[in-house]
């Protein structure tokens, strides 16, 4: 029978390992998203950009490993490996009972939390450091930590200390100092026996306080530092609760099995806390997988949350506003729609939207009351269309300049995706520009996943055989390019109103519209809300698609359409009765409630009407 | 005994094969080789730091052979860099450096036509300039930077990430001294803790130059090189999108005045103020009584189009720039009437950024086919004018079948710095070119990396070179500190 320390031990091994498979099943659809992975060039230029910043190292080191990310399997093991070590070193630092080890689990519980971004969206990231950084991060203010407690002598100490927290700092950042940190609560909490004791502890104080004055910290958790302090998408929970569990670990020992229990409640706390983030992960599971109605499904579950989470805090505020002033009250309920009104994501959207396109009843629920909030200020959200779509509008339907635009837009410099940079290779060659396009190819040359996609582009352009015989492939794509020149000023729309044109003006000859680009033309034009335009895009719709059945909510849109434009419409085209009676009814609560304020208006109509184009279009603002 | 035999068995060898040397047997190529960025024969300051590049051909092995009267230096490798103490023994001196490539292709050494790099006066120790993203709708990440360009340091002096946070966005440039030197300079911040940092004398100061007289805060600026004035354009400017004109990028100014900052009274007076014409591009003349500009004639035809931004942007291709000037008497800040010097519009050209030269001689300018915002032109070139005729060209031997824009002159007149897109058509990078004195310049060699490969990889444009003889006197920290810190100070209205 094995010793009851060494059970313990393999019991917390197996479970912290039991992480592995399941990050690697669980994220593998979202960490193959290639796309939006960091970007990374093993060049001495890109070594030196990072690591001229304060912890800019630490930011180096995570975007290397961030490759791993393109073999899921791989990097879950290598995550895995670092937890393990954050356990080894916990036991070793903090006052844990050896017998009973299980409360090394809670910090590596509360780092897994802050590595799957709890509340963060894993694979829409910007900067997909977050995944290595708060685990490297945390390990090496474990080893500093153990390196000092490990120096025998005052003298050897102090030198280990400056050296530790100077060069740790500028190499490492924040984790640095906390590593000195928990040294000094250690050196407390160990007692502070004479005078040399004393000074260690004042000298790692000092330190901690006056290098950040001296130095900026321009790296944290893989963001900029003022983003992650800024940033409401990233929530910093788990971050402070590692911090504080770690200091109180320093102080107070722990016996007994209390820490499979904390670890569970810190597990179930956190894991409670991401719905929004576990729904979005198993959407794109299942879009993945091509599960359509698992993805409808997801959404609506979670559309559901939210609506009863609205609802509640709506009704409370209510009758707090009973006494206020109307203006108040109207300030008050406004404060909230922009605030705190809680919706499914953009992810989320997306996901839905692409669900709804590739089912067959696609369109007939395409509005959903919760998207697109009353002058909502989040632009993100301006640019659904071409998220949903992406390299199928930009690059295959002809909008080049869009493509490179929006591409370097999403700061496609420094290193920041490699998709957008190959979107715009292929965009820029696409447009004839081979001088930027070879740039740009030299670059995913030197990556690891795309060189041979790049080198061999790089060969058309040098052989001349993408001006010749290579652009016949793209025939149609050029074919359907914007011709027509005109300027456009609203910042971060441009793809918006490059749709525009391409839907408007360059309506490319019958033969050659696919019903995907009918589609999408006609969904530009009922997301703009521009209805004249919706109909000129429904009318080629339904020459395109003959067979079809007529959503719903294009049915809504030409019913709209029809009633302020053309009325004679009502009679000739064959509106669904549901369709016809829904807008009756629409009509008549706005007439018999016209007393409310509009948000008041806007939050009864949701409850009937919020799946509707009418409510979409009189109360949705700001969407596009 | 057994020691000395492993040094001369082994690890002698090791040092003798790792000993560059010159092919004896190569077949001479009466061409130069295709070597990036294209050094071949040109002028070269005589501080400046080494020039490297690299061979854009692939092949089994390269060496590169530099001298200069009694030195040499060889270099192997596709990557050619000299260090900075091997290019120390090359530069000294008047003789041209000489530059042999050797290029093995198979089993056989190429030996490619000889070019040279040739030396004249010195340049300014430090070029700032600031690197930005080519990002349309964004301007996160902007740095401030001073090089060093007698070696490859550089240093950040302003860096908007410091301060700005994800929803306070901060812009930051315009950065210029008073004579090439740093103890009047300026810098430029905007939205976030916004203002103009202005330091003279060993005095800082934080000012908003926009009062009721002026439609914005200064924009483009000029210090005067002997009184205590800086000259600023005010624009209204916006940014728009082409649906398939491959320019992509268009900035238009829909308003824009010139205005003179009095620095010892504290307040702005109005220098060129016509609602039908957008001002721009404030340029002091060495001795400061003249002040060159640009103007466009557009008045603004509401009935057309009610939308003022869609009215110019409707008329962006009309919108031609002028060169005029003003005289000036800085005692008594008494101005002349506006004087046009070359007429654009007549030949459908835009003229911007008039630069004089130090000795007064010469202004240089960027002619595009119109607009104020050249940099998205290809066509866009750089011209000299002689002052003393009134005659000007294109200055082809620096020009380029891409956009030529930004350009400064060193102090002492007998270099110009270049923003230029001619390496791959959309990130500004910037080459330096030797005036000759006459109006004429030397082939233009790219601004010295220690990678050659370093612009390749370099996801930023080079913007607003600016030469000095002196380090900026700030730390990043300290300059940040002093945005974050200082209030703006409003400058009233008055002459």
């Amino acid at each position: 029978m094995w010793k009851s320390d060494k059970l313990n031990n393999l019991v917390c091994i197996c479970l912290i390992v039991a992480v592995w498979p399941v990050l690697a099943v669980s994220s593998a659809p979202l960490l193959e998203h290639l796309g939006d992975f960091s970007f990374f060039v093993g060049t001495a230029d890109f070594f030196s950009q990072k690591v001229f910043a304060v912890a800019g190292f630490l930011d180096y080191l995570c975007l290397f490993l961030n490759q791993l990310l393109f073999y899921p399997w791989l990097a879950a093991l290598l995550l895995t490996a670092l937890l393990v070590a954050v356990y080894f070193l916990s036991l070793s630092i903090f006052r844990i009972d050896k017998q009973n080890p299980s409360i090394a689990l809670v910090p590596v519980a509360l780092l897994l939390a802050t590595v799957t971004g709890y509340g963060r969206h894993l694979f829409l990231l910007e900067n997909m450091n977050v995944f290595y950084s708060s685990a490297i991060g945390f390990l090496i203010s474990l080893c500093i930590t153990q390196c000092l407690m490990r120096c025998n002598g005052f003298i050897c100490k102090l030198i280990a200390l400056s050296v530790a927290g100077i060069v740790g700092y500028l190499l490492f950042g924040v984790y640095a100092l906390f590593g000195l940190l928990l040294f000094f609560c250690k050196t407390v909490s160990d007692s502070l026996r004479d005078r040399k004791t004393l000074v260690l502890c004042l000298v790692t104080l000092l330190i901690v306080a006056l290098l950040p004055v001296f130095f900026n910290c321009q790296y944290f958790a893989g963001l900029h530092l003022m983003d992650f302090v800024d940033n409401k998408n990233c929530n910093v929970l788990p971050y402070i609760l590692l911090a504080v569990v770690s200091v109180v670990l320093c102080f107070i020992p722990v016996k007994g099995c209390t820490g499979y229990a904390l670890a569970l409640v810190c597990l179930l706390f956190l894991c409670g806390g991401g719905k929004e983030f576990r729904t979005e992960i198993n959407m794109h599971s299942a879009l993945e997988k091509e599960n359509w109605n698992k993805v409808l499904s997801l959404y609506s579950n979670y559309s559901d949350y939210c609506t009863k989470l609205n609802d509640k805090k709506y009704a409370a505020l209510q009758k707090r506003s009973d006494k206020l002033k109307r203006q108040d009250k109207i300030k008050l309920l406004e404060d909230f729609y922009e605030n705190d009104y809680k919706t499914p994501n953009r992810a989320m959207a997306q996901f839905r939207l692409i669900a709804l396109m590739r089912t067959e009843d696609v369109a007939d629920g395409l509005f959903n009351s919760l998207e697109g909030i009353l002058d909502r200020k989040d632009e993100s959200y301006s640019t659904r269309l071409s998220y949903v779509y992406g390299a199928e509008i930009m690059n295959n339907w002809g909008m080049f300049n869009c493509a490179y635009v929006l591409s370097e837009s999403y700061r496609v410099h420094a290193g920041t995706n490699y998709y957008n940079l190959k979107e715009s290779a292929k965009s820029l060659m696409l447009a004839g520009n081979y001088k930027l396009a070879t740039k740009y190819l030299m670059v995913l040359a030197s990556t690891g996943k795309y060189d041979k996609w790049a080198k061999q582009h790089l060969d058309y352009i040098q052989s001349g055989e993408l001006s010749q015989a290579g652009r016949s492939r793209y025939n149609h794509e050029l074919s359907l390019a914007v011709q027509r020149d005109d300027v456009f000023l609203q910042k971060d729309r441009v793809e918006m109103i490059l749709m525009n044109a391409f839907v408007l003006w360059k309506q490319p000859d019958i033969e050659n519209v696919t019903p995907q680009y009918s589609l999408s033309a006609m969904l530009w034009a009922l997301y703009s809300q521009q209805i004249p335009e919706f109909w000129n895009a429904f009318t080629q719709y339904l020459i395109v698609n003959r067979e079809a059945k007529m959503p719903l909510s294009f049915q809504e849109a030409a019913y709209l359409y029809a009633k302020l434009e053309q009325p004679e419409l009502l009679q000739t085209l064959p509106f669904d009765a549901s369709v016809v009676k829904k807008y009756q009814a629409f009509d008549r609560y706005v007439q018999k409630n016209s007393n409310l304020t509009q948000v008041e208006m806007r939050h009864y109509c949701s409850k009937e009407f919020g799946n509707t184009f009418f409510y979409f279009y009189y109360f949705v603002r700001n969407f596009i | 005994m057994k020691t000395i035999y492993y040094l001369f068995g082994v690890v002698f060898p090791i040092l003798v094969s790792a000993c560059t040397s010159i092919p004896r047997n190569s077949e001479s190529v009466d061409e130069y080789p295709e070597i990036f960025p294209d050094n071949v024969n040109v002028t070269i300051p005589s501080n400046i730091a080494p020039l490297t590049f690299y061979y854009c051909q692939d092949a089994q092995d390269y060496i590169t052979r530099f001298s200069c009267g009694e030195t040499e230096i060889v270099v192997k490798g596709q990557d050619v860099s000299p260090s900075c103490n091997q290019w120390a023994k090359l530069i000294d001196g008047t003789d041209p450096i000489s530059v042999d490539s050797y290029v093995k292709d198979g089993d056989k050494w190429y030996h490619y036509k000889q070019f040279q790099y040739f030396k004249a006066q010195e340049i300014d120790e430090y070029l700032s300039y600031r690197l930005i993203p080519p990002a349309y709708s964004n301007f996160n990440d902007l740095k401030l930077i001073i090089r060093n360009l007698t070696n490859f340091r550089e240093r950040v002096f302003y860096d908007n990430m410091n301060l700005q946070t994800s929803e306070n966005s901060q812009c930051v440039n315009c950065h210029t001294f008073r004579n090439y030197g740093t103890e009047s300079m300026q810098i430029h911040v905007r939205q976030y803790l916004g203002g103009t940092i202005i330091f003279d004398k060993g005095k800082l100061r934080k000012v908003n130059l926009k009062c009721d007289s002026t439609i914005s805060s200064g924009v483009y600026p000029a210090w005067h090189p002997t009184h205590d004035y800086i000259a600023y354009s005010t624009n209204i400017t916006a940014q728009s999108y082409h649906t398939s004109d491959p320019n992509i990028i268009e900035v238009l100014d829909q308003a824009s005045q010139l205005i003179l900052y009095d620095l010892d009274r504290n307040t702005v007076s109005m220098v060129f103020n016509n609602p039908d014409y957008l001002a721009c591009y404030p340029a002091w003349a060495p001795d400061g009584r003249r002040l060159y500009f640009t103007a466009a004639y557009l008045p603004y035809n509401a009935q057309e189009t009610p939308d003022k931004t869609r009215y110019f942007y409707n008329h962006s291709t009309e919108i031609h720039y002028d060169l005029y000037y003003k005289d000036f008497d800085p005692a008594t800040k008494r101005w002349g009437d506006a004087v046009k010097v070359i007429d654009a519009a007549g030949m459908n050209k835009s003229i911007t950024l008039p630069r004089v030269s130090p000795d007064g001689r010469y202004l240089m300018f960027s002619m595009g086919n119109y607009g104020v915002f050249h940099l998205w032109h290809p066509e866009s070139d750089l011209y000299v004018l002689d002052l003393s005729t009134g005659q000007y060209r294109n200055v082809e031997e620096i020009n380029s079948d891409c956009a030529e824009s930004y350009h400064n002159w060193s102090s002492n007149g007998n270099w110009v710095v270049i923003s230029t897109r001619r390496e791959d058509s959309g990130y500004t990078r910037l080459y330096l070119a030797h005036h000759n004195g006459d109006g004429t310049f030397d082939k233009p060699f790219a601004l010295p990396t220690k990678n050659p490969r370093h612009s390749v990889f370099l996801m930023y444009s080079y913007n607003i070179p600016e030469f000095s003889i002196e380090d900026i006197p700030f730390t990043a920290k300290e300059l940040s500190g002093i945005v974050k810190n200082m209030q703006s100070e409003f400058v009233p209205y008055g002459e």
